[in-house]
């Protein structure tokens, strides 16, 4: 029964949207539930007689990240509002919770609309930068995702396809909430001039943003298992994917161990800094190194199953050579839902052969990717369209790049990129051969 | 530069400058703004710290005393100066008011 006489909310929030907190403690006061503790962005609550408590979700930008809660600043800060009749909850970086329960008649702890705006916006433009940040490296990545061959990895497997996904959302998420973050001081400063603040969201439009950002990391989650299990190699994927979670949350234990760790000291600022960005630093690269032992371990550990073998649609044979296991040999498949990508490669006694092949039956994944392996080569190669002059075959074009005789083969759902080593067979053979098995 | 800035004094801004015109802990602005102002004028306390950190960068207050977390401060002479520009021209204001608004209201 005791449990019942506590509950615990998560509630994300950005400094400017805190008069929409205010918003919702009061009415969960009204509910009967009294905030008594924040950490981070969990809310604790505890059982009451339903009344109005006023609260204050308080933004003092003077406050840094790196301050140890209840540092001196804050303490002083604290007083003044004591002083005015505010009861203190809880603080967050640099938001300060308080509360009254003279609902009416409590002085606001801002009265100047002006000073109230300067200081939000300038506690959120960090949070805000940070966030550009991250768009612009994951923008970044997706770019490189989706350039050249990459491709073909991207599109071509489930644990690439998701990977951009993700990437995407985490694009998506962010670039909202920085366009949200101007959109609010836009409207506020508007709104300055007539001496009032402006309030951005209202408690049921965050908790509404919340859900949809919740519902959909879940949704990432499902398709996240759906695609390893899924995947032609589930062990090591599995093994990834799980690795990568583990690592996640044992990066949020250990940046939650230093806020922890600072708090309990009584160091100056500039030696929490210090001890956050080392500590920061540690915990990154330990977890770029375990994602990278475990990506690694999948590569190496890659299933030889005569399985996979067999998916090989052109190999040494084709050529009149005899296939042989060489220690040069390799084959990669692996596919997604909406299209395959393999990669074989062998060398006996000098003769090689190496191609990759994506398809799909989707004709715009094809052509995406055509116009993307089209641009890369053209920018190092003199890329030559060779059907008419070779009077080649309708349903496939055949372009010719580079000195080695490389080519590129396009249909409606295949694109095969390959290189004539054969000393002994001549061009024209060789795409026969090669259109004839393929195509 | 600065003077640009504080070239009108807000309310606030103005009632606590006269506050400060005499010693006083940070905390009592608060109540003494209340005082001075007959109720009128009110100043979070918020909005006081702010205040308050803004006129000290700008030189026109200045710390005098520390006692544990409570500082008090005075205003200096170029906070004195601002202040006596911002009553002249409130002054120059209710006079212009009163050459022509007299025996209209």
């Amino acid at each position: 029964m005791r449990k019942k006489d506590k509950k615990k909310r998560h509630f994300g929030y950005q400094p400017y949207e805190c008069t929409a907190v205010e918003e919702y403690l009061e009415e969960m006061a009204r509910k009967g539930w009294f905030l008594e503790s924040i950490n981070m962005c969990i809310f604790k609550f505890k059982k009451i007689e339903p009344k109005k408590i006023k609260y204050s979700v308080d933004v003092f930008e003077k406050l840094s990240i790196f301050d140890k809660d209840n540092s001196d600043l804050a303490l002083e800060y604290r007083e003044y509002c004591e002083r005015a009749g505010w009861k203190y909850i809880g603080q967050n970086g640099k938001v300060q919770i308080f509360y009254s329960e003279d609902y009416d008649n409590i002085m606001p702890i801002h009265t100047d609309a002006e000073v109230k705006f300067k200081t939000v916006f300038k506690a959120s433009f960090f949070n805000i930068l940070l966030q550009l940040v991250l768009v612009i490296v994951f923008g970044f990545n997706i770019c490189i995702q989706l350039s050249g061959s990459m491709v073909a990895h991207s599109l071509g497997s489930n644990m690439g396809l998701l990977t951009l996904a993700l990437m995407v959302s985490c694009v998506l998420i962010n670039f909202l909430d920085v366009i949200n973050f101007f959109k609010w001081a836009i409207k506020a400063k508007r709104k300055l001039r007539e001496n009032k603040y402006f309030n951005y969201n209202t408690y049921k439009q965050l908790i509404h943003k919340n859900r949809i950002k919740k519902t959909y990391c879940v949704i990432l989650l499902f398709f996240m298992f759906g695609a390893v299990l899924t995947s032609n190699n589930i062990k090591n994927n599995m093994l990834l994917t799980v690795g990568t979670i583990v690592v996640g949350i044992l990066l949020v234990l250990t940046l939650n161990f230093i806020r922890k760790f600072i708090n309990r000291r009584e160091y100056s600022r500039e030696n929490n800094i210090m001890t956050s960005i080392v500590g920061y630093i540690i915990s990154i690269v330990l977890c770029c190194t375990l994602i990278m032992g475990l990506s690694l371990n999948s590569v190496f550990n890659k299933d030889k199953d005569s399985d996979i073998s067999s998916k090989v649609v052109l190999d040494l044979t084709d050529f009149g050579y005899k296939e042989e296991n060489s220690k040069d040999k390799y084959y990669n498949f692996e596919n997604s839902i909406i299209a395959s990508n393999s990669r074989y490669g062998n060398n006996i006694h000098g003769e090689k052969l190496s191609y990759s092949l994506f398809e799909s039956n989707h004709p715009w994944v094809i052509k995406f990717y055509e116009k993307k392996l089209l641009k890369v080569k053209k920018q190092y190669y003199k890329v030559e369209l060779l059907n008419e002059k070779m009077g080649l075959y309708k349903n496939v074009k055949v372009y010719s790049y580079g000195e080695n005789n490389q080519y590129l083969m396009i249909s409606k759902n295949k694109i095969v990129d390959i290189s004539n080593d054969f000393t002994n067979i001549n061009d024209s053979e060789f795409l026969d051969i090669v259109y004839k098995k393929v195509f | 530069m600065p003077r640009e800035q504080f070239q009108n004094l807000t309310e606030p801004m103005y009632y606590i400058l006269i506050s400060l015109l005499k010693e006083r802990c940070g905390v009592d602005i608060m109540e003494n703004v209340l005082e001075i102002s007959k109720g009128r004028v009110k100043v979070g306390p918020g909005t006081l710290y702010a205040l308050l950190s803004k006129f000290e960068k700008q030189k026109m207050i200045m710390e005098t005393e520390v006692q544990g977390r409570k500082r008090s401060y005075i205003i200096t002479a170029y906070g004195k100066e601002i202040l006596g520009d911002e009553y002249r021209r409130l002054e120059s204001l209710i006079k212009d008011g009163e050459q022509y608004l007299k025996g209209e209201l």
